[in-house]
């Protein structure tokens, strides 16, 4: 059945299968809203953001046309305007790792040196992210982590597959740029380290 | 391919399949090209920071929020709760049968009904005199003490085999067949809009 049959069959009372239709997105909205929240250590949201998306789509059904937009491209729109209206109440909340609940945790047998640097790397590009204006993050978010193509990035943000091209290189550029300094230490730390021995 | 035209396409070289004929070329400039080579690898390094945030969401996690939102539908809109507790099932072909079952007696019950009101108008009711007042105390063996209608008559002792009494029931409009037939017609009601309920 496709998506469309499934809304038309919810619209005339078959709830029941809006858990089937869910299903199919779930796992993809879920992981973009966390991405999305991650930047800003708000990932502990996640899951009621991803729940409230679903709602809203359900209460909203009814002015979903297919001519528009396809369904995951509507359920990607929503969970980016409930998410960006989360972040703007959060906007200056720049929540540390450890008042959210979060304190990364390296497997046992890496060595303490390491998981400081890992969570230090983390923490950096996190930062990096966060730093960029919205429309690149949403961009990035949706093209490296839900590996989404221009098109459908271009439909959920109201761009044109031009303007997701500029979008996406300007993201990755300012996140290359602030994350240089990080590069430059592990290159000295690695000479220091060979000139040591 | 020129070092600035290379280093303008390194945002969106992993976009680009790879066996596109500008990556192979970019891929060729940047083997060849050791200033080109080295600020690749800033991008390479950059992208694999980036996809290392990358998390995985579980099955379990996914499944919560479908729970969560499903349980906020029902508890907002609890009409929609399908009774899966039904002892019954019934298929669609079934349901189609009752359906026209029903639909069938309720016609029938509105057309006799409007029958009835409309158009029975054959036998005009009898006048009958109200039996009341004081009634004179029949006396066995005298049979010409109350020969009017209506009353009882007290068989003469020497004619034979008594027939018995016969006890009319009445009314003759019993109000109880009115009260059942409203009360079907409101099953049958109910069993229309639970049969229309039921999933299709």
């Amino acid at each position: 059945m496709t998506d469309s049959q499934m809304v038309r069959e919810i619209k005339e009372g078959n709830v029941e299968l809006y858990s089937v239709l869910m299903r199919r997105y779930q796992r993809k909205i879920l992981a973009f809203v966390y991405h999305m929240l991650k930047s800003s250590n708000m990932e502990l949201q996640a899951e009621d953001l991803c729940s409230e998306t679903f709602y809203k789509a359900y209460r909203s059904l009814n002015t979903f046309r297919e001519v528009d937009a396809s369904f995951s491209t509507w359920l990607y729109t929503i969970a980016r305007n409930t998410v960006l209206s989360e972040l703007r109440k959060h906007r200056n909340g720049n929540i540390p790792l450890e008042e959210c609940g979060i304190v990364p945790v390296a497997p046992l047998e890496v060595a303490p040196e390491q998981t400081i640097l890992r969570n230090e790397k983390v923490n950096l590009v996190r930062i990096a992210i966060n730093n960029l204006p919205e429309k690149q993050r949403s961009a990035l978010i949706l093209r490296e982590y839900d590996q989404l193509d221009y098109q459908e990035i271009a439909n959920i943000l109201e761009q044109s597959v031009s303007s997701v091209k500029s979008l996406l290189f300007r993201a990755r550029s300012s996140v290359k740029t602030q994350l240089e300094p990080y590069y430059y230490d592990h290159i000295n730390d690695e000479y220091e380290g060979m000139t040591s021995r | 391919m020129k070092c600035c035209e290379a280093q303008e396409s390194f945002g969106l070289m992993w976009d680009v399949p790879s066996e596109d004929p500008k990556r192979r070329m970019l891929e060729q400039h940047i083997a060849t090209c050791t200033e080109c080579s080295a600020e690749f690898e800033f991008w390479e390094e950059s992208q694999c920071l980036i996809h290392g945030l990358s998390v995985d969401v579980t099955e379990l996690q996914s499944e919560s929020v479908n729970r969560q939102v499903m349980d906020r539908i029902y508890s907002e809109s609890p009409w929609l709760i399908q009774d899966k507790s039904q002892p019954f099932a019934v298929s669609g072909a079934t349901r189609r049968k009752l359906s026209l079952w029903i639909t069938a007696c309720l016609m029938l019950f509105c057309i006799s009904f409007f029958y009835l009101v409309m158009m029975d108008r054959s036998d005009p009711p009898i006048d009958t005199a109200p039996m009341n007042g004081i009634l004179p105390t029949g006396v066995a063996g005298i049979p010409n003490v109350f020969p009017q209608d209506g009353n009882y008559i007290i068989p003469a002792l020497n004619s034979g085999i008594i027939e018995p009494l016969v006890v009319t029931m009445g009314p003759t409009h019993p109000i109880y067949w009115m009260v059942l037939s409203t009360l079907s017609v409101a099953l049958a009601l109910y069993s229309l809009r639970r049969l229309g309920r039921i999933r299709r």
